[in-house]
């Protein structure tokens, strides 16, 4: 019991010791400093990356037949034959139909899943890679900052070991190397040291992150940012605005948002060269994720940007150290969080679930006690009780019996809450009970069953088959030096490659510094890949119009009506709650209407025909529409209004009368429509 | 004298063998149903073994033929792009997965890994995955350019789907052997000398996937001999059609057709259909199986490599033979191993058990010897003295050898000889003996180098065998497999009635769910069976273009010379079959639409070439057949009909999808 009184230390890392010398020095402490991860935070990345990615796909799959099967806005054929970008590679324009696409989905899902779960961590993370790529190129319309940021983010970290902790595969790494064979054995915790990852990778990411941050701080040079008034005018883009948002831009006084907006400035000026510095980087690194997640965490609450905000947040996740994981372990090593597990000795399925509940507590708060220990039983703890049921003792010495048992030791491991809640709610709570009754009652013939051992009887295993020290020995040692200098040479030629691309594609740089030419190599990497190297979030000018697609649609009953709205269409420009519109139809919205894209739009002319028979609504097809885009400049500072723009007709089919724009357009002197 | 003689015994027992150990054959099936199931629906695991092995060589083939028809035919470069497939597709539900591929070099790179995907199922790593990639990438070169579809693609085609539902790892394969070395860790010369611990697998393999490649088989030869029923077939003449193919025959068959009396054309006509129509009744015979299969195997061999040999048929011929391995019953793997036995020589490996190398090259020698004629004997005072100075391998009791030459004695000892071995000996000879000298004078070097120092300390472990649990989930797997193969048998079935014409009207389904549909369109396994039926074709074709070059040649850019109107013109090179195809279809009708694709891959030909000079500043695209002379016959002039020219398009072949956007290459920002 005394072991669970404190929090126990993190396992401390192995650092490797500098030899002497300058140059082994010098060489050191740039390691230290530039080339150094913590395989257990990467892993804590791995999840909250995984997670990220299986919520874009979800969200995406609500798109499904809109932006990715050929009943929608882009075809797969038309996307072949005129390509939105160089190089342009996805595997989902394999898919036409809408039912091949969820097809193509639930496959992805499965590949996201285990790349969270860390199961075959590094093959399905470079599955992942190639997938989240794809599915952001398979429809360039929805590319913005977010999915470039997103798809490099899961490209760059292919090289690091995102498996090595917090995954299925360390799981049973562990559960293959040690195999404890009783309470004593369970509670021995000397795990082994995790060493360090040392790449120039970390290097790459690092400076990825600056330029990143960089380049939207010197692009930002326009009058709105010179004045400071940019966070007020972002807010007026009714598009992409939250609820939040709205009510800020009329509630909070002008001077915030000025101040917001230097205090953007600043912040991303201070992200650009923060994590290159060479001293006190525990402190700096840790003010610079606290900077982010104030910068991320209010453009995420006031608007709808994708999935930019949170990767931009996730990354500074992989740079912390034992340090945070020690601040982790106050809260989740907490003295009362300990308990005792009393389980039956005998029952090899039950010896199983300990040694799993073992390995997903780093802060050793589970204390194990077999039920034939009865000497190391807590005093009132009626010792046939143990007989019958798992027993857990809390730090304040209640017992918890049966379900309620496994609830509580789940409990006591972090974010072990998320998989007992629902024995909390009443109903679920006696299903529980059932089930928990049942295995125990049949807990030998599982045992038996899965070939765990029961009754004392050891498990199957006539002799622990003898492991090597490592796969192949000094053989293997040397194909993974070869690998290590691979990994690192891949990684140096990725940097000079997407360099080049942050000269060509950042005017700040290519203003002073001209690249005629570079290998087509690159440029062929440059674009399969999507890691596109151009950053101007918002600049040089925050956007001071807004608008959206308006479809005037005549029904065969003669109704108006907007199919994407499944309103009567509303030529208002202005919104007082902003129009709630998601990241994808923002930017596809954004960009049909834009000239160049005038050949793509006869997809979008086709989707309206037959909108009635994906929705099975016949009573909705449409027997004439015109698709406008509806804008208006936002209103300046002091102003409740802004200017409305001149509706813009983009496509039309059969004659649409009593056209809904004709008001507008007689208002705004826009002609006829 | 005495000890003398203990000591004789003691070394004559060193170079004892252990005689082979035959597996207890399975006990007879009881009950009809038992009897019937190991009939139609039960496989030897070996044949199977042999059966991926083959089949893995012929996808290998198939791919690697493949790569130099890139440009024209699988890629952007050429006739049909990605996106007009996509947009024209030439069947419903056409899936792909090299549609996703547009330049040549992406198709190429993929390609390569379909082609390692091919090895790697013949070796047997990671079977069964390998059979799922090789299902999903094999149909998809098929049905990325369906003009050059065949009956051999399509023969693949069902090929590996059957094939994906069988367990055709389980020997001859490396996850057998890995296993295998999982399953018993011989630290011991007893323990290296059970031949049959760990046991190998030798139970029938029970599923409907084998009834289904049975019936499948005897489908294709049933209709192909009922359709054979036009004149040629009856009245003997069909080979003399057969053999005027001029894109298909080969320098052989186009000698033969000439030498060839009536008589002969006869016999063979004849012959092609009795052996045709007795492979059905020799499959399906449930009289003496094991004899019955075997014949049709030699019949089919016959018939297909004697087609080989006069025309190229690509992978079809091949396809429909290697499926006659599976069938090889383990009366023939018995009949083979007592023959083969008697061709190899046994031998003594002297195995030093301390060392984790030697143990390890003993277990892996243990498990290849699938005859049985290798013994193990542990190194002591009584092993020969060439036991001292590397890997040591006595043969017939006296002669030692060592290194190399007691790698190729042991080759003489297993079932593949030492022909293979002495293949390999340029590449790692010198190597492989320094390694094998390294066995003896320093193993513990050895052992480290590859990681083997525990190896003895294993003490002879097995492995626990599977749990309940898992057992179930194999069960529970097994059955939804067998599910899954009743119901694309089931598809299989319907879709036989729907697509023969000799199978009744009444008996056609009016009308079946989508699902079949689906099964049988996305892997293109189509069952209409009419190969060279109800006649062979009366006719030949060429398109042939007649274009005008910057500098005023006459030129044709398919055959790279002057165009010349004739089906096959005297001393130009055969074309292959893909070509072939080409050839003959892009001037059907239904093929019209895809027109443009030539036309315009026509006019960029040139940039393929890299040959500058050939570039077409006109052209007309004609289509030139010929019909084929009745046997004794005079061939007549070949006939020429206009397909369409570089600045007109028949008016229904559609151009494309629209005009391009102006900004087509417009490179966003990250932004």
């Amino acid at each position: 019991m005394d072991s669970t009184d404190k929090p126990a230390a993190p396992v401390p890392l192995a650092v490797p010791t500098s030899t002497a010398g300058l140059g082994s020095g010098l060489l050191a402490f740039l390691n230290d400093r530039y080339r150094r991860l913590d395989p257990r935070w990467l892993g804590l990345f791995r999840i909250c990356f995984g997670c990220l990615l299986i919520t874009e796909l979800g969200y995406r799959w609500s798109y499904a037949r809109l932006l990715f099967s050929n009943d929608g806005v882009l075809p797969n054929h038309f996307s072949l034959f005129a390509p939105m970008g160089q190089d342009l590679f996805s595997i989902y324009h394999v898919f036409s139909t809408v039912e091949e696409v969820h097809v193509a989905f639930a496959l992805t899902l499965i590949v996201f899943g285990c790349f969270t779960l860390g199961y075959r961590t590094r093959l399905f993370h470079i599955l992942s890679a190639i997938l989240i790529t794809s599915l952001h190129s398979r429809n360039l319309f929805t590319e913005n900052g977010g999915s470039v940021v997103t798809h490099s983010l899961a490209t760059w970290t292919v090289f690091l070991p995102l498996g090595r902790c917090f995954s299925i595969d360390a799981l049973r790494r562990s559960m293959a190397a040690v195999n404890e064979h009783s309470p004593v054995e369970l509670n021995q915790r000397e795990t082994p040291t995790v060493e360090p990852f040392v790449s120039v990778v970390v290097l790459g990411l690092l400076l990825q992150w600056s330029v990143i941050y960089f380049f939207n701080f010197v692009h930002k040079d326009g009058v709105g940012w010179q004045n400071h008034s940019a966070i007020y005018w972002f807010l007026y883009q009714d598009r992409i605005v939250t609820g939040l948002g709205v009510w800020a831009r009329e509630h909070v006084p002008y001077f915030v948002f000025t101040t917001l907006t230097r205090m953007t400035l600043v912040v991303e000026c201070t992200l650009s060269f923060i994590l290159l510095v060479p001293f006190w980087q525990k402190w700096l690194r840790r003010l610079a994720f606290l900077l982010a997640v104030g910068l991320h965490g209010n453009i995420a609450l006031l608007s709808r940007l994708g999935p930019f905000s949170y990767v931009m947040v996730f990354f500074f996740l992989m740079l912390f150290g034992e340090e945070e994981l020690q601040f982790l372990g106050r809260w989740f090593g907490r003295p009362a969080r300990a308990v005792t597990v009393i389980f039956d000795a005998d029952c090899g399925i039950c010896l199983w679930t300990c040694r799993l509940l073992k390995r997903l507590d780093p802060w050793q708060r589970l204390t194990f006690v077999g039920n034939d220990e009865t000497a190391r039983l807590p005093a009132g703890l009626d010792p046939k009780v143990c007989e019958t049921s798992v027993v857990v003792v809390d730090a304040a010495g209640r017992i918890f019996l049966e379900a309620q048992a496994g609830r509580r030791a789940v409990q006591a491991l972090p974010f072990g809450i998320l998989v007992v809640g629902w024995l909390y709610v009443p109903g679920l709570s006696l299903l529980g009970r059932r089930m928990y009754r049942w295995v125990s009652t049949h807990r030998l013939a599982i045992s038996g069953y899965f070939g765990l051992g029961a009754c004392g009887v050891p498990s199957a295993v006539v002799a622990a088959p003898a492991k090597p020290a490592s796969w192949l020995g000094r053989t293997g040692d040397e194909l993974r030096n070869w690998r290590v200098v691979t990994r690192e040479t891949l990684a140096l030629v990725m940097m000079v490659a997407l360099s080049t691309e942050v000269i060509k594609s950042n005017p700040f740089i290519s203003r002073r510094m001209q690249l005629k030419q570079r290998p087509e190599w690159m440029t062929e990497a440059i674009g399969y890949t999507r890691m596109l190297e151009g950053w101007g979030m918002f600049a040089p000018e925050p956007p001071y119009d807004d608008g959206r697609l308006v479809v005037d649609g005549r029904t065969v009953d003669g109704r108006r009506l907007d199919p994407f709205t499944h309103d009567t269409p509303e030529f208002d420009p202005e919104s007082p709650r902003g129009w709630g519109h998601d990241q994808l139809w923002c930017d596809y919205s954004n960009h049909i209407r834009w000239p160049h894209n005038q050949g793509r739009r006869q997809f979008l002319r086709s989707y309206l025909i037959n909108q009635h028979t994906y929705l099975q609504r016949p009573q909705d097809q449409l027997v004439s529409f015109d698709v406008w885009w509806i804008g208006d400049k936002s209103p300046p500072p002091g102003q409740k209004h802004g200017q409305v723009q001149p509706p813009e007709k983009l496509v039309s089919y059969g004659f649409v009368k009593d056209s809904g724009a004709r008001p507008w357009l007689a208002k705004t002197g826009g002609g006829r429509p | 004298m005495a000890r003398e003689d203990g000591r004789g015994a003691t070394v004559k027992q060193r170079y004892a063998l252990v005689p082979p150990a035959a597996a207890p054959l399975p006990a007879p099936p009881v009950g009809l149903w038992r009897k019937f199931e190991q009939l139609y629906g039960s496989a030897d695991p070996r044949s199977l073994g042999l059966f991926r092995i083959a089949l893995g060589a012929l996808l290998a083939v198939d791919v690697a033929l493949k790569f130099s028809e890139v440009a024209p035919h699988l890629s952007n470069a050429g006739w049909l792009p990605n996106h007009f497939a996509l947009f024209r597709p030439m069947s419903e539900r056409l899936f792909s997965v090299y549609f996703a591929f547009s330049s040549p070099l992406e198709v190429k790179c993929l390609l390569s890994l379909h082609l390692l995907v091919c090895v790697l199922l013949l070796v047997g790593f990671r079977t069964k995955l390998m059979q799922v990639l090789a299902l999903v990438l094999t149909t998809s070169l098929n049905s990325r350019n369906l003009v050059i579809e065949n009956g051999g693609t399509v023969v693949l085609d069902i090929l590996v789907v059957w094939s994906a539902f069988l367990p055709l790892g389980r020997r001859f394969s490396v996850d057998s052997l890995a296993a295998s070395l999982r399953a018993r860790q011989e630290t011991t010369e007893a323990s290296l000398n059970e031949r049959l611990d760990p046991p190998r697998e030798s139970r029938p393999i029970v599923s409907l996937a084998v009834t289904a490649l049975l019936l499948q088989w005897a489908t294709i030869y049933f209709f192909n001999t009922l359709h054979k029923n036009g004149a040629p077939w009856r009245d003997g003449t069909a080979v003399h059609y057969f053999l005027q193919q001029d894109r298909l025959v080969t320098w052989f068959g186009a000698w033969l057709r000439g030498v060839l009396p009536l008589g002969a054309i006869k016999l063979l006509t004849f012959s092609t259909l009795l052996i045709e129509g007795s492979v059905p009744l020799l499959l399906l015979s449930p009289w003496r199986p094991h004899v019955t299969r075997m014949v049709a195997f030699g019949l089919v061999a016959l018939l297909h490599l004697s087609i080989d040999s006069v025309l190229q048929l690509g992978s079809f011929s091949w396809a429909m033979l290697v499926v006659f391995i599976a069938f090889i019953p383990a009366e023939g793997w018995a009949r083979a191993g007592q023959r083969w036995t008697r061709w190899r020589k046994a031998c003594v490996v002297h195995v030093d058990p301390t060392s984790g190398a030697s143990l390890m090259l003993a277990r892996t020698i243990k498990r290849c010897d699938g005859l049985g004629l290798v013994t193990f004997r542990a190194l002591d005072e009584a092993s020969p003295k060439k036991a001292q100075k590397g890997f040591c391998v006595s043969v017939a009791g006296e002669k030692s050898q060592l290194g190399w030459e007691a790698v190729l004695a042991v080759g003489d000892a297993l079932w593949f000889g030492r022909r293979p071995l002495r293949l390999l000996a340029p590449f790692v000879r010198r190597r492989v003996a320094r390694r094998l000298t390294q066995l003896v004078v320093a193993p513990a070097e050895l052992d480290l180098d590859f990681g083997l120092e525990a190896v003895p300390l294993a003490a002879d472990a097995r492995d626990a065998g599977p749990s309940a649990a898992r057992l179930s989930w194999q069960r529970a797997c097994g059955s939804l497999r067998e599910a899954a193969v009743a119901l694309v048998l089931v598809a299989c079935a319907t879709q036989v009635l729907i697509e023969n014409p000799a199978v009744p009207r009444s008996l056609k389904p009016h009308g079946r769910p989508q699902l079949f549909d689906a099964i049988i369109t996305y892997p293109r396994i189509f069952q209409g069976w009419s190969m060279f039926a109800p006649a062979p074709p009366d006719g030949d074709g060429r398109l042939v273009i007649d274009g005008v070059t910057k500098d005023g040649r006459h030129f044709d850019p398919l055959t790279g010379s002057a165009p010349i109107f004739e089906v096959h013109p005297v001393g130009t090179p055969r074309t292959n079959l893909v070509w072939g195809y080409f050839h003959t279809r892009i001037a059907e009708d239904r093929f019209r639409t895809y027109w443009s694709g030539v036309r315009d891959f026509l006019i960029s030909h040139h940039k393929l070439t890299e040959r500058p000079e050939d570039e077409l500043i006109s052209f007309d695209a004609y289509y030139v057949s010929e019909t084929f002379p009745e046997p004794g016959k005079l061939k007549a002039p070949p006939e020429r009909r206009k397909l369409f020219s570089n600045a007109s398009l028949p008016s229904d072949a559609p151009s494309l999808p629209s005009a391009r956007p102006k900004s087509k290459l417009v490179k966003p920002r990250a932004q």
